[in-house]
Protein backbone atom coordinates (compact mmCIF):
# COMPACT_ATOMS: atom_id res chain seq x y z
CA UNK A 1 0.00 0.00 0.00
CA UNK A 2 3.04 2.48 1.08
CA UNK A 3 4.34 1.80 -2.58
CA UNK A 4 1.05 3.37 -4.25
CA UNK A 5 0.75 6.57 -1.99
CA UNK A 6 4.47 6.88 -2.58
CA UNK A 7 3.67 6.82 -6.41
CA UNK A 8 1.06 8.94 -6.13
CA UNK A 9 2.33 11.53 -4.71
CA UNK A 10 5.81 11.24 -6.43
CA UNK A 11 3.39 11.96 -9.62
CA UNK A 12 2.48 15.27 -8.07
CA UNK A 13 6.02 16.30 -7.21
CA UNK A 14 7.61 15.40 -10.64
CA UNK A 15 4.71 17.64 -11.67
CA UNK A 16 6.42 20.18 -9.98
CA UNK A 17 9.22 20.19 -12.62
CA UNK A 18 6.54 21.19 -15.25
CA UNK A 19 6.09 24.84 -14.08
CA UNK A 20 10.06 25.46 -14.25
CA UNK A 21 10.29 24.19 -17.88
CA UNK A 22 10.71 26.41 -20.45
CA UNK A 23 13.04 26.95 -23.21
CA UNK A 24 13.64 24.70 -25.97
CA UNK A 25 15.34 24.13 -29.04
CA UNK A 26 14.35 26.25 -32.24
CA UNK A 27 13.58 24.51 -35.22
CA UNK A 28 17.42 25.25 -36.53
CA UNK A 29 18.76 23.39 -33.51
CA UNK A 30 19.93 26.72 -31.72
CA UNK A 31 18.91 27.19 -27.99
CA UNK A 32 18.25 30.94 -27.67
CA UNK A 33 18.65 32.20 -24.13
CA UNK A 34 14.90 33.84 -22.99
CA UNK A 35 15.06 37.59 -23.95
CA UNK A 36 12.71 40.23 -24.62
CA UNK A 37 11.16 42.36 -27.51
CA UNK A 38 9.72 45.75 -27.13
CA UNK A 39 7.09 47.39 -29.67
CA UNK A 40 6.01 51.18 -29.96
CA UNK A 41 2.21 51.76 -30.46
CA UNK A 42 1.96 55.58 -31.11
CA UNK A 43 -1.75 55.64 -31.59
CA UNK A 44 -1.98 53.90 -27.72
CA UNK A 45 0.84 56.05 -26.23
CA UNK A 46 2.76 52.53 -25.29
CA UNK A 47 5.14 50.15 -25.60
CA UNK A 48 4.01 46.23 -25.83
CA UNK A 49 6.70 43.69 -23.95
CA UNK A 50 6.73 40.01 -25.58
CA UNK A 51 9.03 37.15 -24.12
CA UNK A 52 10.98 35.53 -26.18
CA UNK A 53 10.90 31.78 -25.21
CA UNK A 54 14.29 29.37 -25.94
CA UNK A 55 11.94 27.65 -28.81
CA UNK A 56 11.38 31.52 -29.99
CA UNK A 57 7.59 31.54 -28.50
CA UNK A 58 6.01 34.80 -27.84
CA UNK A 59 4.59 35.48 -24.67
CA UNK A 60 2.70 38.74 -24.02
CA UNK A 61 3.91 40.39 -20.60
CA UNK A 62 0.73 40.91 -19.36
CA UNK A 63 -0.28 43.99 -17.92
CA UNK A 64 0.70 45.78 -21.44
CA UNK A 65 1.22 47.72 -23.26
CA UNK A 66 2.82 50.02 -20.66
CA UNK A 67 2.30 53.73 -20.98
CA UNK A 68 4.78 56.27 -22.25
CA UNK A 69 4.14 59.64 -23.73
CA UNK A 70 2.34 60.95 -26.99
CA UNK A 71 3.24 59.49 -29.94
CA UNK A 72 6.54 56.62 -29.22
CA UNK A 73 8.16 56.64 -32.07
CA UNK A 74 11.44 54.85 -31.32
CA UNK A 75 12.63 52.74 -28.24
CA UNK A 76 15.93 51.72 -26.98
CA UNK A 77 16.92 48.90 -23.73
CA UNK A 78 19.60 50.02 -21.86
CA UNK A 79 22.41 47.46 -21.84
CA UNK A 80 21.88 46.64 -17.94
CA UNK A 81 18.44 45.33 -18.90
CA UNK A 82 17.21 48.11 -16.42
CA UNK A 83 16.10 50.96 -17.99
CA UNK A 84 14.06 51.78 -21.62
CA UNK A 85 14.12 55.08 -23.23
CA UNK A 86 11.36 55.56 -25.57
CA UNK A 87 11.22 59.09 -27.94
CA UNK A 88 7.93 60.92 -27.91
CA UNK A 89 7.71 62.27 -31.20
CA UNK A 90 4.54 64.21 -30.85
CA UNK A 91 5.46 66.09 -27.16
CA UNK A 92 9.33 66.12 -27.76
CA UNK A 93 10.75 64.64 -24.91
CA UNK A 94 12.20 61.19 -23.56
CA UNK A 95 10.29 59.01 -21.33
CA UNK A 96 12.43 56.78 -18.75
CA UNK A 97 11.28 53.35 -18.00
CA UNK A 98 12.17 50.97 -15.18
CA UNK A 99 11.89 47.29 -16.50
CA UNK A 100 11.09 44.77 -13.97
CA UNK A 101 13.27 41.39 -14.98
CA UNK A 102 10.75 38.87 -13.33
CA UNK A 103 7.20 40.63 -14.66
CA UNK A 104 9.20 41.97 -17.48
CA UNK A 105 6.72 44.98 -16.58
CA UNK A 106 7.56 48.28 -17.53
CA UNK A 107 6.89 51.97 -14.88
CA UNK A 108 7.32 55.03 -16.38
CA UNK A 109 10.12 57.27 -14.20
CA UNK A 110 8.36 61.08 -14.05
CA UNK A 111 9.38 63.66 -15.36
CA UNK A 112 10.43 63.08 -18.55
CA UNK A 113 13.47 64.44 -20.29
CA UNK A 114 13.12 67.38 -23.34
CA UNK A 115 14.70 66.95 -26.44
CA UNK A 116 14.38 69.14 -30.00
CA UNK A 117 11.39 68.96 -32.16
CA UNK A 118 10.41 65.53 -33.18
CA UNK A 119 12.38 63.28 -31.96
CA UNK A 120 12.75 60.06 -34.28
CA UNK A 121 15.60 58.19 -33.93
CA UNK A 122 17.79 56.91 -30.83
CA UNK A 123 20.91 55.23 -30.35
CA UNK A 124 23.04 53.86 -27.48
CA UNK A 125 26.63 53.07 -26.81
CA UNK A 126 27.53 49.71 -25.87
CA UNK A 127 28.52 50.70 -22.51
CA UNK A 128 24.82 52.50 -22.11
CA UNK A 129 26.93 55.54 -20.89
CA UNK A 130 25.52 58.03 -23.62
CA UNK A 131 22.30 58.26 -25.75
CA UNK A 132 21.85 60.13 -28.96
CA UNK A 133 18.63 61.48 -29.75
CA UNK A 134 17.33 62.88 -33.69
CA UNK A 135 15.04 65.89 -33.77
CA UNK A 136 14.20 65.83 -37.20
CA UNK A 137 12.46 69.50 -37.31
CA UNK A 138 14.46 71.22 -34.75
CA UNK A 139 18.12 69.71 -37.52
CA UNK A 140 19.47 68.92 -34.72
CA UNK A 141 21.31 65.59 -32.28
CA UNK A 142 20.57 65.70 -28.62
CA UNK A 143 23.70 64.10 -26.49
CA UNK A 144 22.58 62.59 -22.82
CA UNK A 145 25.03 61.14 -20.32
CA UNK A 146 22.90 58.16 -18.25
CA UNK A 147 23.04 57.89 -14.94
CA UNK A 148 23.80 53.72 -14.41
CA UNK A 149 22.07 53.59 -10.94
CA UNK A 150 18.90 55.31 -11.72
CA UNK A 151 18.91 55.63 -15.41
CA UNK A 152 18.56 59.56 -15.32
CA UNK A 153 19.01 61.52 -18.42
CA UNK A 154 21.46 64.66 -18.39
CA UNK A 155 22.54 66.46 -21.59
CA UNK A 156 25.76 66.69 -22.16
CA UNK A 157 28.30 70.44 -22.37
CA UNK A 158 27.18 71.78 -26.18
CA UNK A 159 23.76 69.57 -27.01
CA UNK A 160 22.10 69.63 -29.20
CA UNK A 161 24.38 70.01 -32.05
CA UNK A 162 23.30 70.98 -35.27
CA UNK A 163 22.92 68.69 -37.85
CA UNK A 164 22.32 68.51 -41.28
CA UNK A 165 18.81 69.13 -42.30
CA UNK A 166 16.27 66.75 -41.42
CA UNK A 167 18.08 63.83 -39.25
CA UNK A 168 15.83 61.06 -39.62
CA UNK A 169 18.06 57.93 -38.21
CA UNK A 170 20.92 57.09 -36.20
CA UNK A 171 23.57 54.92 -36.39
CA UNK A 172 26.50 54.27 -34.17
CA UNK A 173 29.37 52.11 -34.47
CA UNK A 174 29.51 49.53 -32.02
CA UNK A 175 33.08 51.63 -30.29
CA UNK A 176 30.87 54.71 -29.89
CA UNK A 177 33.35 56.42 -31.39
CA UNK A 178 31.59 57.67 -34.73
CA UNK A 179 27.29 58.47 -35.54
CA UNK A 180 26.19 58.57 -38.96
CA UNK A 181 22.88 60.22 -39.32
CA UNK A 182 20.67 60.29 -42.48
CA UNK A 183 19.00 63.10 -43.86
CA UNK A 184 15.57 62.60 -45.84
CA UNK A 185 16.55 65.86 -47.74
CA UNK A 186 19.72 64.68 -49.02
CA UNK A 187 20.94 61.55 -50.95
CA UNK A 188 23.75 61.75 -48.02
CA UNK A 189 24.82 60.60 -44.98
CA UNK A 190 26.66 63.11 -42.41
CA UNK A 191 29.18 61.71 -39.56
CA UNK A 192 30.81 62.93 -36.18
CA UNK A 193 33.42 61.95 -33.82
CA UNK A 194 32.05 61.21 -30.55
CA UNK A 195 34.61 61.94 -27.53
CA UNK A 196 34.35 60.72 -24.46
CA UNK A 197 32.29 62.99 -22.68
CA UNK A 198 29.49 62.86 -26.21
CA UNK A 199 30.59 66.17 -27.84
CA UNK A 200 30.14 65.47 -31.34
CA UNK A 201 32.63 66.57 -33.61
CA UNK A 202 31.85 66.42 -37.63
CA UNK A 203 34.01 64.06 -39.84
CA UNK A 204 35.94 66.03 -42.17
CA UNK A 205 34.91 65.33 -45.46
CA UNK A 206 31.24 64.74 -44.47
CA UNK A 207 28.28 64.65 -45.60
CA UNK A 208 29.03 61.25 -47.19
CA UNK A 209 26.79 60.11 -50.77
CA UNK A 210 24.67 57.72 -50.65
CA UNK A 211 21.59 57.14 -52.92
CA UNK A 212 18.43 58.93 -52.91
CA UNK A 213 16.16 58.80 -49.75
CA UNK A 214 18.87 57.44 -47.05
CA UNK A 215 16.39 55.69 -44.00
CA UNK A 216 17.81 52.78 -42.53
CA UNK A 217 21.58 52.08 -41.50
CA UNK A 218 23.42 49.31 -39.81
CA UNK A 219 27.43 48.88 -38.98
CA UNK A 220 28.52 45.36 -38.43
CA UNK A 221 30.02 44.22 -35.47
CA UNK A 222 33.89 44.53 -36.60
CA UNK A 223 33.00 48.46 -37.53
CA UNK A 224 34.35 48.32 -41.07
CA UNK A 225 30.75 49.23 -42.99
CA UNK A 226 27.89 51.10 -42.82
CA UNK A 227 25.16 49.62 -44.82
CA UNK A 228 22.51 52.46 -45.54
CA UNK A 229 18.73 51.62 -47.52
CA UNK A 230 17.80 54.66 -49.95
CA UNK A 231 14.04 53.85 -49.94
CA UNK A 232 14.05 55.97 -53.17
CA UNK A 233 16.61 54.47 -55.59
CA UNK A 234 15.50 51.21 -53.74
CA UNK A 235 19.09 50.28 -53.40
CA UNK A 236 21.67 49.23 -50.51
CA UNK A 237 24.81 51.20 -50.41
CA UNK A 238 28.08 49.79 -48.53
CA UNK A 239 30.28 52.48 -47.44
CA UNK A 240 34.06 51.47 -46.02
CA UNK A 241 34.74 52.98 -42.38
CA UNK A 242 38.05 54.61 -42.03
CA UNK A 243 38.78 53.20 -38.62
CA UNK A 244 40.84 56.55 -37.62
CA UNK A 245 39.13 59.49 -39.09
CA UNK A 246 35.51 58.20 -39.62
CA UNK A 247 35.32 59.17 -42.96
CA UNK A 248 33.09 56.66 -45.11
CA UNK A 249 33.71 56.04 -48.40
CA UNK A 250 31.87 53.50 -51.02
CA UNK A 251 33.02 50.01 -51.94
CA UNK A 252 33.57 48.18 -55.04
CA UNK A 253 29.93 46.71 -56.05
CA UNK A 254 27.74 49.46 -53.98
CA UNK A 255 24.79 50.14 -54.56
CA UNK A 256 23.59 46.92 -54.69
CA UNK A 257 19.65 46.63 -56.13
CA UNK A 258 17.02 45.73 -53.16
CA UNK A 259 13.79 45.05 -53.47
CA UNK A 260 10.89 47.85 -54.15
CA UNK A 261 11.46 51.54 -51.03
CA UNK A 262 13.88 49.15 -48.34
CA UNK A 263 12.62 50.76 -44.95
CA UNK A 264 14.87 49.10 -42.60
CA UNK A 265 18.07 47.22 -42.74
CA UNK A 266 19.56 44.76 -39.51
CA UNK A 267 22.91 42.95 -39.58
CA UNK A 268 23.56 39.59 -37.70
CA UNK A 269 25.55 40.05 -34.51
CA UNK A 270 28.30 37.71 -35.91
CA UNK A 271 28.40 39.90 -38.79
CA UNK A 272 28.29 36.93 -41.60
CA UNK A 273 24.29 38.31 -42.77
CA UNK A 274 22.71 41.09 -43.80
CA UNK A 275 18.73 41.57 -44.17
CA UNK A 276 16.82 44.29 -45.65
CA UNK A 277 12.95 44.75 -45.38
CA UNK A 278 11.69 45.76 -48.37
CA UNK A 279 8.18 47.80 -47.98
CA UNK A 280 7.01 48.04 -51.56
CA UNK A 281 7.22 44.37 -52.47
CA UNK A 282 6.84 42.82 -49.15
CA UNK A 283 10.00 40.84 -48.95
CA UNK A 284 13.30 40.24 -47.25
CA UNK A 285 16.22 40.60 -49.43
CA UNK A 286 19.22 38.29 -47.45
CA UNK A 287 23.10 39.00 -48.14
CA UNK A 288 25.70 36.95 -47.23
CA UNK A 289 29.16 39.70 -46.31
CA UNK A 290 32.18 39.24 -47.26
CA UNK A 291 35.40 40.26 -45.45
CA UNK A 292 35.66 42.91 -48.35
CA UNK A 293 32.74 44.15 -47.64
CA UNK A 294 31.05 42.36 -51.03
CA UNK A 295 27.78 41.36 -51.04
CA UNK A 296 26.78 37.54 -52.09
CA UNK A 297 22.90 36.85 -52.13
CA UNK A 298 21.72 34.11 -50.00
CA UNK A 299 19.75 31.23 -51.30
CA UNK A 300 16.11 31.82 -52.47
CA UNK A 301 16.17 35.12 -51.21
CA UNK A 302 14.17 37.73 -51.38
CA UNK A 303 11.86 35.61 -48.60
CA UNK A 304 8.28 36.59 -48.58
CA UNK A 305 6.90 38.43 -45.48
CA UNK A 306 3.72 40.31 -44.67
CA UNK A 307 2.40 42.84 -47.45
CA UNK A 308 3.72 46.10 -45.50
CA UNK A 309 6.91 45.18 -43.54
CA UNK A 310 7.99 48.04 -41.82
CA UNK A 311 10.70 47.41 -40.03
CA UNK A 312 13.06 43.90 -38.81
CA UNK A 313 15.46 42.83 -36.04
CA UNK A 314 17.51 40.03 -35.05
CA UNK A 315 16.91 38.71 -31.48
CA UNK A 316 19.98 39.01 -30.09
CA UNK A 317 21.22 35.05 -30.62
CA UNK A 318 19.96 35.77 -34.38
CA UNK A 319 18.17 33.05 -34.33
CA UNK A 320 14.81 34.48 -35.31
CA UNK A 321 13.73 37.38 -37.17
CA UNK A 322 11.09 39.95 -36.20
CA UNK A 323 9.10 42.13 -38.47
CA UNK A 324 6.64 44.74 -37.66
CA UNK A 325 3.85 45.28 -40.26
CA UNK A 326 1.99 48.79 -39.81
CA UNK A 327 -1.04 48.20 -42.23
CA UNK A 328 -1.26 44.40 -40.77
CA UNK A 329 -0.57 45.41 -37.00
CA UNK A 330 1.39 42.15 -36.49
CA UNK A 331 4.54 41.08 -35.09
CA UNK A 332 6.16 38.37 -37.55
CA UNK A 333 8.51 36.05 -36.37
CA UNK A 334 10.82 33.94 -38.83
CA UNK A 335 13.38 31.69 -38.09
CA UNK A 336 16.76 32.61 -39.56
CA UNK A 337 18.63 29.17 -41.13
CA UNK A 338 15.69 27.13 -41.04
CA UNK A 339 14.64 26.36 -44.56
CA UNK A 340 15.30 24.14 -46.75
CA UNK A 341 16.37 25.56 -50.14
CA UNK A 342 15.69 24.68 -53.44
CA UNK A 343 18.23 22.51 -53.52
CA UNK A 344 17.14 20.31 -50.84
CA UNK A 345 19.73 21.51 -48.28
CA UNK A 346 19.36 23.69 -45.18
CA UNK A 347 20.45 27.06 -46.28
CA UNK A 348 22.33 29.06 -44.08
CA UNK A 349 21.34 32.80 -43.69
CA UNK A 350 17.85 32.09 -45.37
CA UNK A 351 14.69 32.73 -43.93
CA UNK A 352 12.16 30.03 -42.51
CA UNK A 353 8.25 30.37 -42.39
CA UNK A 354 6.69 32.21 -40.09
CA UNK A 355 6.87 30.81 -36.54
CA UNK A 356 4.63 33.06 -34.94
CA UNK A 357 2.21 35.94 -35.85
CA UNK A 358 0.97 38.47 -32.98
CA UNK A 359 -2.06 40.47 -33.88
CA UNK A 360 -1.66 44.01 -32.25
CA UNK A 361 -4.43 46.57 -31.31
CA UNK A 362 -3.09 49.59 -33.05
CA UNK A 363 -0.48 49.52 -35.82
CA UNK A 364 3.32 49.34 -34.91
CA UNK A 365 5.83 52.13 -35.28
CA UNK A 366 9.29 50.75 -34.20
CA UNK A 367 11.15 47.47 -32.97
CA UNK A 368 13.83 46.69 -30.51
CA UNK A 369 15.26 43.20 -29.53
CA UNK A 370 16.94 43.57 -26.42
CA UNK A 371 20.34 40.83 -25.67
CA UNK B 1 53.41 27.77 16.46
CA UNK B 2 52.19 26.71 12.95
CA UNK B 3 48.69 25.54 12.80
CA UNK B 4 47.86 22.33 11.86
CA UNK B 5 45.66 22.71 8.97
CA UNK B 6 43.86 19.35 9.58
CA UNK B 7 42.42 21.29 12.65
CA UNK B 8 40.90 24.11 11.32
CA UNK B 9 37.57 24.78 12.96
CA UNK B 10 34.55 24.08 10.82
CA UNK B 11 33.73 27.80 10.86
CA UNK B 12 36.97 28.34 8.57
CA UNK B 13 36.01 25.68 5.91
CA UNK B 14 35.83 26.57 2.36
CA UNK B 15 32.21 28.13 1.34
CA UNK B 16 30.28 25.64 -0.05
CA UNK B 17 31.50 25.67 -3.74
CA UNK B 18 28.45 25.21 -5.80
CA UNK B 19 25.23 27.39 -5.61
CA UNK B 20 21.81 25.79 -6.49
CA UNK B 21 19.13 28.24 -7.52
CA UNK B 22 16.28 29.11 -4.92
CA UNK B 23 13.64 26.75 -6.56
CA UNK B 24 15.64 23.96 -7.04
CA UNK B 25 16.99 23.85 -3.18
CA UNK B 26 13.14 24.74 -2.13
CA UNK B 27 12.38 21.31 -4.11
CA UNK B 28 14.80 19.31 -2.61
CA UNK B 29 13.79 20.52 0.60
CA UNK B 30 10.01 19.14 0.25
CA UNK B 31 11.45 16.13 -1.66
CA UNK B 32 13.48 15.11 1.57
CA UNK B 33 10.81 16.44 3.83
CA UNK B 34 8.84 13.76 1.98
CA UNK B 35 11.05 11.17 2.03
CA UNK B 36 11.49 10.77 5.76
CA UNK B 37 7.92 11.39 6.68
CA UNK B 38 7.07 8.35 3.88
CA UNK B 39 9.89 6.16 5.66
CA UNK B 40 8.47 6.96 8.68
CA UNK B 41 5.16 5.88 8.32
CA UNK B 42 6.09 2.80 6.72
CA UNK B 43 8.53 1.65 9.26
CA UNK B 44 5.37 2.10 11.85
CA UNK B 45 3.80 -1.16 12.49
CA UNK B 46 0.48 -1.61 11.87
CA UNK B 47 -1.06 -2.48 15.22
CA UNK B 48 -3.77 -5.77 14.50
CA UNK B 49 -6.15 -4.82 17.31
CA UNK B 50 -6.44 -1.01 16.01
CA UNK B 51 -9.72 0.43 14.65
CA UNK B 52 -8.85 3.30 12.12
CA UNK B 53 -11.61 5.89 13.22
CA UNK B 54 -12.46 8.15 10.00
CA UNK B 55 -14.62 10.92 11.09
CA UNK B 56 -18.14 12.56 9.54
CA UNK B 57 -16.79 15.66 9.07
CA UNK B 58 -13.23 17.78 8.76
CA UNK B 59 -12.08 20.95 8.99
CA UNK B 60 -8.65 22.28 7.63
CA UNK B 61 -6.91 25.46 8.10
CA UNK B 62 -2.97 26.02 7.43
CA UNK B 63 -0.62 27.70 5.55
CA UNK B 64 0.08 27.30 1.65
CA UNK B 65 2.46 27.98 -0.77
CA UNK B 66 2.16 27.67 -4.62
CA UNK B 67 4.36 27.66 -7.05
CA UNK B 68 2.45 29.97 -9.81
CA UNK B 69 3.61 29.09 -13.40
CA UNK B 70 3.78 32.83 -14.33
CA UNK B 71 5.41 32.26 -17.86
CA UNK B 72 2.70 32.33 -19.97
CA UNK B 73 2.10 35.61 -18.32
CA UNK B 74 5.35 36.99 -19.44
CA UNK B 75 6.94 36.46 -16.61
CA UNK B 76 10.61 35.98 -16.54
CA UNK B 77 10.12 32.53 -13.95
CA UNK B 78 8.21 30.64 -11.93
CA UNK B 79 6.90 32.78 -9.10
CA UNK B 80 6.67 31.94 -5.41
CA UNK B 81 3.38 32.57 -3.48
CA UNK B 82 2.18 32.63 0.08
CA UNK B 83 -1.05 32.15 1.71
CA UNK B 84 -3.70 30.55 3.19
CA UNK B 85 -5.80 27.01 2.83
CA UNK B 86 -9.22 26.65 4.40
CA UNK B 87 -11.06 23.07 3.86
CA UNK B 88 -14.60 21.42 4.57
CA UNK B 89 -14.88 17.80 4.00
CA UNK B 90 -17.93 14.90 4.21
CA UNK B 91 -17.00 11.60 4.57
CA UNK B 92 -19.86 9.39 3.01
CA UNK B 93 -18.10 6.27 3.56
CA UNK B 94 -14.83 5.15 5.16
CA UNK B 95 -13.51 5.48 1.68
CA UNK B 96 -15.34 8.01 0.23
CA UNK B 97 -16.56 11.66 0.40
CA UNK B 98 -16.25 15.25 -0.21
CA UNK B 99 -14.57 18.52 -0.26
CA UNK B 100 -15.18 22.28 -0.36
CA UNK B 101 -12.08 24.16 -0.48
CA UNK B 102 -10.66 27.79 -0.39
CA UNK B 103 -6.94 29.50 -0.48
CA UNK B 104 -5.40 32.07 -1.62
CA UNK B 105 -1.76 32.68 -2.30
CA UNK B 106 -0.06 36.30 -2.40
CA UNK B 107 3.15 37.66 -4.08
CA UNK B 108 3.94 41.04 -5.03
CA UNK B 109 3.06 41.01 -8.51
CA UNK B 110 0.39 38.65 -8.50
CA UNK B 111 -2.49 36.72 -6.39
CA UNK B 112 -4.15 33.74 -6.88
CA UNK B 113 -7.38 32.73 -5.21
CA UNK B 114 -9.30 29.41 -5.81
CA UNK B 115 -12.58 27.86 -4.61
CA UNK B 116 -12.60 24.51 -5.63
CA UNK B 117 -15.13 21.05 -4.66
CA UNK B 118 -14.86 17.24 -5.68
CA UNK B 119 -14.67 14.42 -4.77
CA UNK B 120 -11.74 12.74 -2.06
CA UNK B 121 -11.12 8.95 -0.89
CA UNK B 122 -9.40 8.07 2.58
CA UNK B 123 -7.05 5.38 3.80
CA UNK B 124 -6.64 5.34 7.23
CA UNK B 125 -3.72 3.72 8.25
CA UNK B 126 -3.04 3.32 12.13
CA UNK B 127 -1.88 6.74 13.26
CA UNK B 128 -1.98 7.91 9.43
CA UNK B 129 -4.48 9.34 7.13
CA UNK B 130 -3.77 9.64 3.58
CA UNK B 131 -5.93 11.16 1.12
CA UNK B 132 -6.32 11.74 -2.45
CA UNK B 133 -9.28 13.78 -4.16
CA UNK B 134 -9.90 15.72 -7.86
CA UNK B 135 -11.08 19.40 -7.26
CA UNK B 136 -12.99 21.41 -9.76
CA UNK B 137 -14.04 24.77 -9.41
CA UNK B 138 -12.60 28.68 -10.35
CA UNK B 139 -9.45 30.47 -9.62
CA UNK B 140 -9.28 34.17 -9.66
CA UNK B 141 -5.93 36.22 -10.56
CA UNK B 142 -4.95 40.06 -10.38
CA UNK B 143 -1.23 40.60 -12.08
CA UNK B 144 -0.39 44.01 -10.60
CA UNK B 145 1.98 44.74 -13.58
CA UNK B 146 1.42 47.40 -15.36
CA UNK B 147 -2.07 49.02 -14.92
CA UNK B 148 -2.98 45.75 -13.40
CA UNK B 149 -5.19 43.01 -14.76
CA UNK B 150 -7.16 40.80 -13.73
CA UNK B 151 -8.67 37.44 -15.10
CA UNK B 152 -11.05 34.89 -13.33
CA UNK B 153 -11.18 31.10 -15.00
CA UNK B 154 -11.74 27.55 -14.74
CA UNK B 155 -9.68 25.57 -12.08
CA UNK B 156 -8.74 21.85 -11.61
CA UNK B 157 -6.65 19.97 -8.92
CA UNK B 158 -5.51 17.28 -8.46
CA UNK B 159 -3.58 15.74 -5.09
CA UNK B 160 -3.73 14.22 -1.56
CA UNK B 161 -2.50 14.72 1.99
CA UNK B 162 -1.41 12.76 4.73
CA UNK B 163 -2.62 13.66 7.87
CA UNK B 164 -1.30 12.45 11.50
CA UNK B 165 -3.42 11.72 14.06
CA UNK B 166 -2.55 13.11 17.45
CA UNK B 167 -5.18 14.21 19.93
CA UNK B 168 -9.25 12.53 19.35
CA UNK B 169 -10.27 15.33 17.78
CA UNK B 170 -7.22 16.99 15.83
CA UNK B 171 -4.91 16.21 13.52
CA UNK B 172 -1.54 17.67 11.67
CA UNK B 173 -2.02 17.54 8.18
CA UNK B 174 1.65 17.11 7.52
CA UNK B 175 1.45 17.74 4.04
CA UNK B 176 -0.79 18.39 0.96
CA UNK B 177 0.20 18.40 -1.93
CA UNK B 178 -1.78 19.79 -5.19
CA UNK B 179 -1.11 20.55 -8.55
CA UNK B 180 -3.61 22.91 -9.79
CA UNK B 181 -4.57 23.93 -13.44
CA UNK B 182 -5.65 27.29 -13.93
CA UNK B 183 -6.47 29.13 -17.39
CA UNK B 184 -6.52 32.57 -16.29
CA UNK B 185 -5.87 35.73 -18.42
CA UNK B 186 -6.89 33.48 -21.10
CA UNK B 187 -3.77 31.33 -20.79
CA UNK B 188 -3.01 27.97 -19.34
CA UNK B 189 -1.09 27.71 -16.26
CA UNK B 190 0.23 24.35 -14.47
CA UNK B 191 0.88 25.67 -10.98
CA UNK B 192 2.09 23.04 -7.55
CA UNK B 193 0.18 23.77 -4.09
CA UNK B 194 2.18 22.76 -0.93
CA UNK B 195 -0.02 23.16 1.97
CA UNK B 196 -0.21 22.01 6.15
CA UNK B 197 -1.91 23.06 8.99
CA UNK B 198 -4.42 21.56 11.71
CA UNK B 199 -7.49 19.50 10.81
CA UNK B 200 -10.24 19.42 13.60
CA UNK B 201 -12.15 15.69 13.18
CA UNK B 202 -15.97 16.04 14.00
CA UNK B 203 -18.09 12.77 14.89
CA UNK B 204 -17.08 9.39 13.76
CA UNK B 205 -18.25 6.68 10.91
CA UNK B 206 -18.94 3.38 13.15
CA UNK B 207 -16.67 0.66 11.93
CA UNK B 208 -18.70 -3.05 11.72
CA UNK B 209 -15.55 -6.05 11.34
CA UNK B 210 -16.80 -9.01 8.75
CA UNK B 211 -18.14 -12.05 10.43
CA UNK B 212 -15.32 -14.64 9.77
CA UNK B 213 -17.53 -17.62 8.14
CA UNK B 214 -19.17 -20.04 10.46
CA UNK B 215 -18.15 -23.64 10.47
CA UNK B 216 -20.25 -25.62 8.49
CA UNK B 217 -23.03 -27.90 10.96
CA UNK B 218 -21.86 -31.59 10.83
Amino acid sequence: MSIRWTGLLGMVLALAALPGCGGGVASNGIQAAPHSIYVTLPVQNAVAVYRVGGSGGLTAVVGGPFLTGNSPAAIWVHPSGKFAYVANQAEDDISLLTIDKSTGGLTEVLPRTPTGVNPTSMAMDSAGSLLFVANQVSNTISVYSINASSGALTQVSGSPFASTPAPLTLALTPSGKFLYVANGDLAAISGYAVSASGTLQGIPGAPFAAGNGPFSMAVDPAEHFLYVANTVDSTLSVLAIDSTTGALSTVQGSPYITGTSPVSVTVALGGGYLYIANQGTGNVTAYAISSNGALTTVTDSPFSVTTDPTSITLDASGTFLFEIDQTAKTITEYPVTATTGSSGTAVVGSLGTAVNTVNLTSPPHSIFAAQ
Amino acid sequence: MTRNPAATPSSCRAPYAQRRSRSTHLALRWGAFFSIVLSLSACLPAKAQEVPEVPRAEFFGGYSYMRFNGQPLGFADTSNLNGYIGAISGNLTRELGGIAEITGNYSPHVNVRAVLLGPQYIHPRGKFTYSAHVLFGEARSFDSVGTGAGSTASAVAAGGGIDWVFRPHFDVRIVQADYLHTRLFQLSENNLQFSTGIVYRWGRIKWRPQRPPSAPKP
